[in-house]
């Protein structure tokens, strides 16, 4: 697996981590917007 | 497109033996194994629901379970069907292809990729262990919309928690097939040299993580509501239970696209092949998707019309959903195009395919009904309902599954599977399908409510062909396991690498068997 990733493979998975956090952000922030957008409501 | 399997490594790192290799694994091909035999098995847990519920329509009165069981049966049967079989069943079909499609050597995120398939089994657990609780099973619908749902015993906090884990498992696959068909294509294979079925299934991804969080939170809502004071859905406390209903469908339309893309990418790859032609109108494909998913998230309200929607909105509703024929449209008539004058052959993935075209676009058409409001008044919560969507997601998404596993099942063992059984499975299940829902629009239209255990007897004909059709589907689907089995045991014979005369794409350059690693060089595509 990663041990044998050549350098190309290696910097991909590096810039594929950061994209994943940034998406992941994106769902929590869906999540608790959707608490905020109807507690806001009421 | 140039052959490159590097194979430098491979007998360093074969699978673990055992349990180990399955646990633990972090490779693409074995978790795509594991999530496709799960799905199989949740698709047999789900269909002896549907049997339950035939059966028990199969006469007018009440026949075999009491109707607090039955409303069970119909709860966990859809809920089991969307997220535990057809789901898992193209996420498993994700993982297998995408990065053999793409010329990548596995997934971005393999370790993540092992989480997200083994939560799966620990949300069905939770969502199983419901019928043995105080109160038995969730029976308000898989909409679980309140006040009722909020009558649910002790199941309830099990299905909000199992809903939860089923949502992480699912944020967490889409997130890693983004990254890796954004990270880690090979060089030269730019986004529109990808094949329609990683399209479809990068679109797809980006609708999972846009409305399974608003899933989650409703079902927290719910929850809070239930068990901490709140009245977010309860009209006494000044809350709205129609409010639910908004949220409910904002995440539950573009779950339907999330159940039907990927069969679109998987029906795109099919009829090329066996239509020995190259897709028609590649990037209108492309975009046509697009416009699905963009559309999915304007039309939600068509599920609720009846509720008292202001006329502007139910127009608003009624001309986005109709929009949706226009993308669709396009998809279908570029297949039809594909295959004009193509040299054609019916093997059975040909065949699956070619029935998906048919059937779901009958599904299509009566969802084209249900979306005009005066005509929806009178279909809603009808049987004609129950006949559109099933004709959707079992001709269309279980159909499409159908096709790729035959489609592919040859790269995956490495053998041959057995056209003869192909071909009967396919014949069986396509007309038993037929009789199962095809009589279900003239119930609907009669005027038989859907979630009911009981009917007036001038239904009781149809009914009784609805249940001996979906008796001969559920038998028939044995034949499907046979096939699997045997070809996995040596089927009819040796595979080639390329499998079908027509196939084109990286991964029917690796051999057959596909080895455990392929593409650790990428390869160069031009």
């Amino acid at each position: 697996m990663s041990e044998q990733d050549d350098d190309r493979t290696k910097q991909n998975r590096r810039r594929a981590r950061f994209w994943a956090l940034v998406i992941g952000a994106v769902a929590v922030t869906f999540y608790v917007g959707i608490f905020l957008l109807i507690s806001t409501r009421y | 497109m140039s052959t490159a399997t590097d194979t430098h490594h491979d007998e360093h790192h074969g699978p673990a033996k055992g349990m180990r290799r399955w646990l633990f694994t972090t490779n693409h091909k074995d978790i795509g194994t594991l999530y496709l035999w799960f799905s199989l098995i949740m698709f047999f847990v789900g269909g002896a629901m549907a049997m339950v519920i035939r059966a028990e329509l199969i006469q007018p009165g009440m026949n075999l379970v009491d109707p607090m069981f039955y409303n069970q049966m119909v709860t966990m049967h859809a809920l089991i069907m969307i997220f535990g079989a057809v789901m898992p069943a193209f996420v498993g079909l994700a993982n297998w292809m995408i990065p053999m499609m793409v010329g990548a050597p596995d997934m971005a995120l393999p370790r993540m990729n092992n989480w997200s398939f083994w939560i799966l089994p620990i949300g069905f657990t939770l969502l199983l262990m419901t019928f043995f609780v105080p109160g038995g099973a969730p029976a308000a619908g898989w909409t679980i919309y309140p006040p009722l749902s909020l009558q649910t015993g002790d199941a309830f906090p099990l299905l909000v928690f199992g809903i939860h884990v089923l949502g992480i498992s699912s944020i967490m696959g889409a997130i890693n097939i983004i990254v890796t068909i954004m990270n880690m294509r090979a060089p030269g294979m730019g986004l529109l040299k990808m094949p329609i079925f990683v399209w479809g299934w990068l679109i797809t991804a980006y609708l999972l993580i846009a409305v399974m969080p608003v899933l989650a939170g409703a079902v927290t809502m719910l929850l809070t509501d239930k068990y901490f004071g709140t009245a977010f859905f309860d009209a006494a406390g000044g809350g709205d239970p129609v409010l639910f209903q908004h949220i409910f469908w904002f995440f539950g339309h573009p779950e339907v696209y999330i159940m039907i893309l990927p069969a679109f990418g998987i029906i795109s790859e099919i009829i090329p092949t066996f239509a020995r032609k190259k897709l028609f109108g590649y990037s209108a494909m492309v975009y046509a998707i697009a416009a699905i998913a963009f559309l999915s998230f304007i039309v939600w309200a068509h599920h609720m019309f009846t509720v008292g929607m202001p006329v502007a909105g139910l127009l608003f509703f009624m001309f986005t959903t109709m929009l949706i024929a226009v993308p669709t449209g396009v998809k279908i008539f570029n297949w039809v195009a594909t295959m004009w004058r193509g040299a054609m052959t019916f093997e059975t993935p040909m065949l699956y395919a070619l029935a998906f075209l048919f059937l779901f676009t009958i599904g299509g058409f009566s969802g084209l009904m249900l979306a005009i409001v005066p005509a929806d008044f009178q279909y809603h919560d009808s049987y004609f309902v129950v006949a559109h969507f099933h004709y959707v997601l079992v001709p269309g998404a279980v159909f499409a599954i159908m096709a790729a596993v035959y489609y592919w099942l040859p790269k995956w063992t490495g053998y041959m599977y057995s056209e003869f059984w192909g071909k009967t499975h396919f014949w069986l299940s396509t007309i038993s399908i037929n009789v199962t829902f095809f009589p279900q629009h003239f119930l609907g239209l009669a005027g038989m409510p859907r979630r009911i255990p009981d009917y007036a007897v001038q239904f009781t004909d149809f009914n009784f062909i609805s249940s001996i059709g979906a008796f001969v589907f559920g038998l028939s689907q044995l034949i499907f396991v046979y096939v699997i089995i045997h070809c996995i045991r040596g089927g009819v014979g040796r595979a080639t690498d390329r499998v079908w005369e027509g196939s084109h794409g990286l991964e029917w350059t690796v051999p057959s068997p596909a080895p455990y690693h392929t593409f650790e060089t990428a390869p160069e595509v031009k």
